[in-house]
């Protein structure tokens, strides 16, 4: 169910960017791909977070890349919308909660946390380009 | 070859289309170093950063343009279709004047929805990330509710052409409050309803891009990308921890 709604936030997203009908679905599969990857490390193998994350746009990267050459559009159309689902809203809003209940050792933990979060997105969308270009 | 003046006119349109709908800096690069070559000159450097570009083409005599971008939206459409333009210049060979025009008929164009539906898109995208943090089935309908007026803030702030930054504030603020009064009346707990809202506001195309821009090489670019992300991140965590700290003393959880 829950990918349902990762296809859902992914393409309507893509919609408010004045994404162009026909990429739409493609989109939302990066979406779909990114929660996948995302999802199924933390339930199937229980990853932390951390790594769960760095796959998940790890596949969004690879889906990006692959998605840009199909339907002859830049690629950055797959990954913004491909990386909505995988977004830490979760971790900040209750690192945010914490600040403002003044709980300063647990803030600074879910902060932290949030922002190493937020680089292992960077770094999983960092590799398919580099690896995937060179033949160009 | 074409007239040089010409070109630069029709590369400095194309780049700076680009960049105002949001492209990332080595596609703006590559397509006008693409157009440039389609009419023949070959001696081209092109330095593209998000708030602006100079293009300089070589030949007999050197011709240079600057342009500056202020405002950037996301608008994928535009750069979908200026990318699509630069392949048929390339192929086709059309006259610098029709390419000219071209653009500015990709500038006009109207988006592939109507314009007053895209926040209703965003709102069902924050709602849909409110299931994906374990939403509950009213949480989507608060969650869609909620970011609506968010969105209602957020173009306040931009008609009032008020500071770009403090309109995260306020959104953050301001999705807060709208859960809080949700969580009050339909009994919407606030954590999903916030997080999904939050994940819509959250600097993803400027995290995104300046990801990207790092891998590409373009590191002044990235920083300039980088320091938006994290402008626009602490402006809506001051708006969302100021709102939660008045609220407080209620069980937010």
């Amino acid at each position: 169910m829950t990918y349902f709604f990762a296809f859902l936030g992914s393409a309507a997203i893509a919609v408010s960017f004045r994404m162009p009908l026909r990429a739409i679905p493609a989109a939302g599969l990066a979406g779909v791909l990114g929660w996948l990857g995302y999802h199924g490390f933390t339930v199937l193998f229980g990853a932390s977070p951390m790594l769960s994350a760095f796959v998940g746009a790890l596949l969004v990267g690879i889906a990006g890349e692959l998605f840009a050459r199909k339907l002859r559009e830049p690629t950055t159309m797959f990954i913004v919308p491909g990386l909505f689902p995988l977004v830490p809203g979760l971790m900040a809003y209750s690192g945010m909660l914490f600040l403002a209940r003044e709980e300063m050792v647990a803030a600074s933990q879910m902060l932290t946390r949030a922002a190493f979060y937020a680089g292992a997105l960077a770094a999983g969308l960092a590799l398919p380009p580099a690896i995937m270009r060179r033949r160009q | 070859m074409a007239d040089p003046h010409e070109v630069l006119r029709v590369g400095a349109a194309a780049g700076e289309l680009l960049l105002r709908c949001g492209a990332d800096v080595a596609r703006v690069e590559d397509t006008v170093a693409r157009i440039a070559r389609a009419y023949g000159i070959s001696d081209v450097e092109i330095y593209a950063t998000p708030t602006g570009l100079f293009i300089s083409l070589g030949g007999d005599t050197h011709v240079t343009v600057v342009k500056r971008v202020a405002r950037r939206i996301v608008a994928l459409d535009r750069v979908s279709a200026v990318n699509g333009l630069s392949r048929q210049i390339a192929s086709r060979h059309l006259e610098p004047g029709e390419a000219l025009a071209r653009i500015r008929e990709i500038e006009e164009q109207p988006g592939p929805v109507p314009t007053w539906t895209e926040p209703l898109f965003r709102a069902v995208s924050a709602a849909a990330c409110t299931m994906l943090v374990g939403g509950l089935p009213h949480e989507f309908g608060a969650a869609l509710l909620a970011n609506i007026v968010v969105q209602g803030v957020g173009r306040l702030n931009r008609t009032c052409r008020l500071p770009d930054a403090l309109g995260d504030y306020l959104a953050g603020a301001v999705a807060v409050g709208c859960a809080f009064l949700l969580h009050r009346w339909l009994g919407a707990r606030m954590a999903p309803v916030v997080a999904g809202g939050i994940m819509v506001l959250l600097p993803g195309t400027a995290f995104t891009a300046a990801v990207r821009d790092a891998m590409a090489g373009d590191l002044v670019s990235s920083g300039a990308r980088a320091l938006e992300a994290a402008m626009q991140a602490a402006a809506l965590a001051g708006g969302v921890a100021t709102a939660l700290y008045m609220a407080g003393g209620v069980q937010l959880l």
